[in-house]
């Protein structure tokens, strides 16, 4: 349904962009404010949590023309991630969406079909 | 890269289209969209993603000794809104994929797959799709032309 109380406010939480690595400090998240693209991805979604809380460095998805999908590795699984700061608060996290998940240190295969 | 009047142009169609929301509905969202820089902000933090609910679709190479399930998520759907690249533009291209590595006798692994090709109308597409041992494959993200930049990996052509 139509988020209503975010369009009487227009959008409050806005998608972190950089072209460079992000180093986050560590961050408290609650279930809640971890989404994911893929709701089966939810089940690695502790070790993002820790991952996040320890303090992280984000790095840009050198694969996508945008800049606002970042990886960050935890002790197991790659995480592909969008990070949703307050809007006038870049520190404060509101909203982190997992785009993807694979495992740690996994080769990106680069495949030209012609 | 922010989004383009031409993008957006795209967008707003789609959601005129859109039979399941109601005027009210439409009017709020397109209101969102009249400015660029708002439509930016609420494009990339996922505001628009619950009207993309995931597509989901089995794909086979043509000889169908590969069969998989290719998911689509609602930020892949909207970059392809935006760029003009249909759902059927990433199936094609998936069974390409599919009809490569089935000839080559690739074994695909559990990873991150840039897939770069043509389309029907000689686009050039990449997507890059999280391949699992289920036999599903997610695609991430995808956009016309090729990675400008490249991560530590492996290339090849097959």
């Amino acid at each position: 349904m139509l988020q209503e109380e975010n369009l009487a406010g227009r959008i409050q939480s806005l998608a972190l962009k950089s072209e460079e690595t992000v180093e986050l400090p560590p961050i408290q998240l609650t279930s809640a404010q971890v989404t994911a693209e893929f709701e089966e991805d939810l089940v690695d979604r502790p070790e993002l949590i820790a991952t996040l809380q320890r303090g992280s460095v984000l790095n840009p998805v050198r694969e996508s023309p945008q800049e606002n999908i970042f990886s960050v590795d935890g002790p197991t699984k790659n995480f592909w991630i969008k990070v949703l700061h307050s809007r006038g608060d870049v520190s404060r996290i509101e909203r982190v969406h997992i785009i993807g998940v694979a495992r740690r240190g996994s080769k990106t295969q680069h495949i030209e079909l012609d | 890269m922010p989004v383009t009047t031409r993008q957006l142009l795209r967008l707003i169609h789609v959601i005129e289209q859109r039979f399941d929301l109601t005027n009210r509905e439409k009017e709020e969202l397109l209101s969102i969209l009249d400015d660029p820089s708002e439509a930016d902000e609420a494009l990339v933090s996922g505001y628009f993603d619950w009207l993309f609910p995931r597509a989901t679709v089995k794909v086979s190479s043509s000889d169908g000794a590969q069969k998989w399930e290719l998911q689509i998520g609602p930020h892949a759907q909207i970059e392809a809104v935006l760029d003009n690249i249909h759902l059927d533009d990433l199936i094609y291209l998936f069974q390409r994929f599919l009809d490569k590595v089935q000839a080559h006798e690739v074994e695909l692994v559990e990873t991150k797959y840039v897939i770069t090709g043509s389309n029907a109308r000689q686009q050039l597409i990449s997507i890059v799709v999280f391949v699992r041992d289920d036999l599903t494959a997610r695609v991430a993200t995808t956009y016309l032309g090729r990675p400008l930049k490249s991560e530590r990996g492996v290339r090849f052509h097959i």
